[in-house]
């Protein structure tokens, strides 16, 4: 890695136009299926950036899942939510090069902070002031929705056809198909979803995994919104049925934004800011596909374990949280709820 | 066609009669959980908690699968068959299978006798899985 990390300080320091970067503390961070973060602490001499930063350096694990954009995509749609105001580390620089660090990689500012959705739900600082942050992240995914196809252009991401909620049970059947074995509960869940899907559609950017565990919060306060790899064109309401819903309470189930406080502030936050109002069915339908969306990821995760070569506990038990996801799915679309064509 | 659950079920309980060791597969780990969360946990370094949590987690759903998988699978092919009483010869995987495919092309969707069954194993595959979130669940 010593080689790796010359031709690495190489890039920065070109980057940063310094006379040289020096780096004081290179370590991988935890979490991350599929991406790989590392800390990393510089010195540089000199040109734009003079003096000492911590920074991110994002890569690809070796594994990827197919749906999650490069690195180089990722650092787009941050460089476009960063000038639009949404409150994402500021993207620096992406390296599409192997020979600096075998992946391609981009660097972003450190933010800090703690992600950990399990330990934030029962942090006293964010339940002191929860509707507060609560409407602060309804604003904050108000600016990341100001991004439209109308406003902005990325050449990889297209359209969903013929809507967003079709397209999405399309991919799931696709996802289904690839694996081993038959899944009944899940097939209902996408037979409702298919059934019931909304006709009206308002394209914004949507980050799609916009929930408590990828905000990065210090002390109660918003410091970054993580995790871009999955963010695409999709009607507003994904984004906030995939905040709301009760797979992404962390066992504060009763807390139904997040798990840390009242819907009504995060919605409140998020109309002020958007001039949107938020269609409570609409709402409820895109809570359902969250949970769909989850079990079939919660399938493709345990399957990495068990076919993929990827041997890992971690794997293996989100492949069991699947029971859970279908047990809820059953909960919100029982036969009667089922709309007939 | 290979063997069916009947056949499979037949043949666990015939090996019941052969002689075991005790205590119990279910019994050891059962054990060794109460031994790793009551004595080595609260001595693990911070940084390997969850990586315990993770294990004892792991072992405790296999207990419960080692207890409940055969009567998970006797109700399973059983609700299976009496939604598909001209398919008795096939098994529980390719009953499975049929049904995915009638449910995705709409066969079902107002069956509320396909939505119990499916109710059903599911509750029996979370007691497994996550039986407090089932608790939780059911309470609210």
């Amino acid at each position: 890695m010593a080689l790796g990390l010359e031709k690495l300080s190489g890039f920065l320091s070109e980057k940063a136009q310094a006379d040289c970067c020096r780096i004081m503390h290179f370590e991988k961070m935890s979490g991350g299926a599929i991406q790989e973060n590392y800390a990393l602490d510089v010195v540089f001499e000199g040109g734009l950036l003079n003096g000492s930063h911590e920074l991110v350096l994002r890569t690809d694990a070796p594994s990827l899942v197919e749906v999650s954009h490069t690195r180089a995509q990722e650092f787009e749609l941050l460089r476009k939510a960063y000038e639009a105001g949404v409150m994402v580390p500021e993207p620096l620089w992406v390296c599409l090069d192997p020979s600096i660090f075998e992946r391609p990689f981009y660097i972003m500012r450190r933010v800090k902070g703690v992600a950990e959705g399990h330990i934030l739900v029962k942090d006293e600082a964010i339940k002191t002031n929860a509707e507060g942050l609560l409407e602060h992240l309804g604003v904050q995914l108000a600016k990341i929705h100001s991004i439209t196809p109308e406003s902005h252009t990325f050449d990889f991401l297209a359209a969903p056809n013929p809507t967003p909620a079709i397209a999405g049970v399309e991919f799931f059947r696709k996802c289904l198909d690839r694996l081993p074995g038959a899944h009944p509960t899940i097939e209902w869940g996408l037979r409702w979803l298919e059934l019931n899907s909304p006709e009206n559609v308002t394209l914004v950017l949507n980050h799609r995994d916009y929930r408590i565990g990828n905000l990065m919060l210090d002390n109660g306060v918003l410091t970054g919104i993580l995790d871009w790899e999955f963010a695409d064109w999709s009607d507003y309401h994904e984004d906030i049925g995939w905040f709301c819903a009760r797979c992404w309470r962390f066992g504060n189930f009763s807390l139904e934004a997040g798990g840390i406080g009242s819907r009504e502030a995060f919605y409140r936050g998020y109309t002020d800011i958007s001039g949107r109002s938020i269609d409570p069915a609409q709402a409820f339908y895109w809570e359902v596909f969250a949970h769909m969306r989850w079990a079939v990821i919660a399938i493709q995760q345990g399957e990495r374990h068990v076919t993929g070569g990827e041997e890992s506990l971690h794997l293996a038990l989100t492949g069991r949280v699947c029971a859970e996801l279908e047990w809820e799915l059953l909960r919100m679309t029982g036969p009667k709820k089922l709309k007939t064509r | 066609m290979g063997v069916t659950k009947d056949d499979w079920s037949k043949k666990i309980k015939n090996e019941v009669n052969v002689e075991r060791d005790s205590p119990t597969a279910k019994n050891l780990l059962e054990t060794a959980i109460s031994l790793l969360r009551n004595q080595v946990l609260p001595n693990t370094p911070v940084s390997q908690k969850l990586n315990l949590l993770m294990i004892s987690n792991a072992m405790a759903i296999a207990a419960r699968e080692l207890n409940e998988s055969i009567e998970l699978e006797e109700a399973t092919a059983s609700d299976l068959k009496r939604l598909y009483p001209d398919k008795i010869q096939n098994n529980i995987a390719e009953l499975n299978s049929i049904l995915s495919s009638d449910i995705r092309s709409g066969k079902f969707d107002d069956s509320d006798a396909v939505y119990s069954v499916l109710l059903d194993n599911t509750r029996r595959r979370l007691e497994i899985s996550n039986p407090r979130h089932l608790r939780n669940s059911e309470s609210r």
